[in-house]
């Protein structure tokens, strides 16, 4: 017990020897788990966007002028029978106009419905939504539902999600590459710190190997360094992504507040309490766990010669 | 039990630095090693602490055989020993109470055991007076007691001090003598590498000589007045 906590003060001891380095590893560490989570952070909302305006917009089909309503029961049977499908719902005239109503008009809505009465101005408007089981078949379905007769005309979304997609591999590779470059510097600059740490720890650590101190007695305040380094470059950069993710959170919603259409429903930020504890475990698993092992491995191989 | 059975040490770069040199010393003796600068005497000593090991024949100290000890063996042996050096190998950044508790914690001694332990120590080698003082503010002779100190705490079976009075003046010798002598007596085997003429003839102790890696000369009660090194 004493031993171990003489290992930690020593680790402590070492970190506070050489300011310069310990800031240079801790600055470093920070910003690479700082972009790290942010691109999490990206990558992650934009990913459950994605899937959002995948299964939340669906296809949809408008009926031609003249379509009976045999012909509408048809082409919704069609459709389920194509397969590929999730769910084909019947949309009514009066449905369409009601929530339309709702979206567009808002509170003026009852003077509105008074202004037009009876005479529904969407009346031929009545659709098929199809949800699609994946974003895949949708090109193919939309295709085919095309071909069907007495269908007018399809609707769907594939291009906002297409440009979405490609946002977001974009995103993810050059995070990946940033968040790597960072990170071996980062392994650089902690094991730099470490090997300054072993240099001022020589002569003590020739004197405990004479008294007879095991390898991993030596190693300990090192790896304690290290690990206080991982520690400090996690929690730092996981406070401010907390702050920056919050801000991000009220602004976006108050500037789609004003907006209309499917936006105000598909680009809505993953709850914080949702997505931190994650990031903070990656977080925390990438910083303490670099810091851990690159020590380690530093001190070992100052050790062996 | 210290048995060297036609032991040699031939370092990487072909130096021959121990040759076909057997010697034995019995538990609770008291041994100079004496010899011209590059005779091999430290040599001798890193054989025993485990720091080379012997390129061939048999080094044995109290059972463990020096040539087959593995690395991770190393340290629970070791704790069997006290080594002193000629310049001390102090902590400067920690005080003589500190530098002293240091061998104790390295080993997980508990917290009062070390205190009770080291203020023990302190005692017998003199220092109580001056367990806070940093070692810079110690004299030399001090310096090399705290050192013993040290080497002592873990209540090792053998002590081995190279040149442990090279840089001390007379009366500084003399008083670590004093201490190593009582530190025997106690049942510690001693061994002491010295260029000190004057202790290989006063103390009549048992004095080894070498010369070129081996022993040319062995005297159980010290060296005569005349006898040439
Ligand atoms: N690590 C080493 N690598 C190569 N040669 C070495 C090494 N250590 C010692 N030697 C050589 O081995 C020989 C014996 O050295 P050793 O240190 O044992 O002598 P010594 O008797 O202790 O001398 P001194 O009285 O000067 O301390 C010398 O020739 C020395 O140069
Ligand atoms: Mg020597």
């Amino acid at each position: 017990m004493s031993t171990f906590l003489y290992c930690i003060k020593q680790g402590f001891k070492n970190f506070a020897q050489k300011p310069l380095f310990t800031i240079a590893s801790v600055a470093t560490a920070s910003l690479s788990i700082f972009l790290f989570c942010a691109f999490l952070a990206i990558v992650t909302n934009l990913t459950g966007m994605i899937h959002k305006a995948e299964n939340s917009v669906g296809i949809t089909v408008f009926f031609a002028e003249d379509a009976e309503e045999a012909e509408k029961t048809t082409i919704r049977q069609k459709i389920i029978d194509h397969g590929g499908v999730d769910a084909v719902r019947y949309i009514s005239a009066d449905e369409a106009w009601e929530s339309f109503k709702k979206e567009y008009f808002g509170d003026a809505e009852e003077e509105l419905s008074k202004a037009f009465e009876d005479d529904n101005p969407l009346a031929k408007s009545d659709s098929l939504e199809v949800f699609p089981a994946s974003v895949d078949v949708q090109e193919e379905l939309v295709a085919y539902i095309r071909s069907l007769p007495g269908v007018r005309e399809v609707n769907y979304l594939s291009e906002f999600v297409a440009s979405m997609k490609k946002v977001n591999r974009a995103v993810y590779v050059v995070s990946l590459v940033i968040t790597g470059v960072l990170f071996a510097v980062t392994v650089f600059l902690i094991s730099n710190t470490i090997s300054v740490a072993a240099a001022f720890r020589r002569r003590e650590n020739e004197i405990m190997r004479m008294i007879g101190a095991t390898d991993l007695m030596i190693r300990a305040p090192f790896v304690v360094e290290g690990t206080l380094i991982g520690i400090l470059g996690t929690v730092i950069p996981l406070i401010a992504v907390r702050l920056i993710y919050h801000r991000a959170e009220t602004y976006l919603a108050e500037s789609l507040q004003a907006s209309s259409g499917f936006l105000k429903d598909i680009v809505v930020l993953i709850p914080l309490s949702e997505i931190f504890p994650q990031m903070a475990l990656a977080g925390l698993l990438m910083g303490v766990g670099t810091g851990m092992v690159v020590s380690f491995i530093t001190i070992g191989r100052h050790l062996r010669v | 039990m210290i048995r060297l059975i036609h032991a040699n040490k031939t370092y990487t770069k072909g130096v021959r630095a121990v040759k076909d040199l057997s010697l034995k010393i019995s538990d609770g003796e008291f041994v100079f090693i004496a010899g011209r600068s590059g005779s091999g005497k430290s040599t001798v000593i890193k054989l025993l602490t485990g720091e080379v090991k012997p390129t061939d024949g048999l080094v044995e100290v109290n059972g463990t055989v020096m040539n087959k000890i593995k690395r991770r063996e190393l340290p629970q042996y070791r704790r069997h020993l006290g080594v002193v050096f000629q310049d001390f190998r102090l902590l400067n950044d920690r005080n003589v109470f500190e530098n002293v508790a240091f061998a104790q914690r390295v080993i997980g001694v508990p917290a009062e055991k070390i205190k009770e332990n080291v203020a023990k120590i302190l005692q017998l080698t003199g220092l109580s007076a001056k367990y806070r003082c940093m070692p810079e503010e110690l004299s030399g002779g001090e310096q090399q007691r705290v050192a013993i100190a040290r080497a002592l705490v873990n209540r090792p079976d053998i002590i081995l001090a190279d040149e442990p009075t090279g840089n001390l003046d007379e009366k500084n010798t003399e008083d670590i003598m004093r201490l190593l002598t009582r530190i025997n007596e106690m049942g510690t085997t001693v061994v002491v590498i010295t260029h000190n003429r004057n202790l290989l003839t006063t103390m009549g102790k048992r004095v080894i000589h070498m010369e070129k890696g081996s022993i040319v000369g062995d005297y159980p009660t010290g060296l005569r007045g005349g006898t040439e090194l």
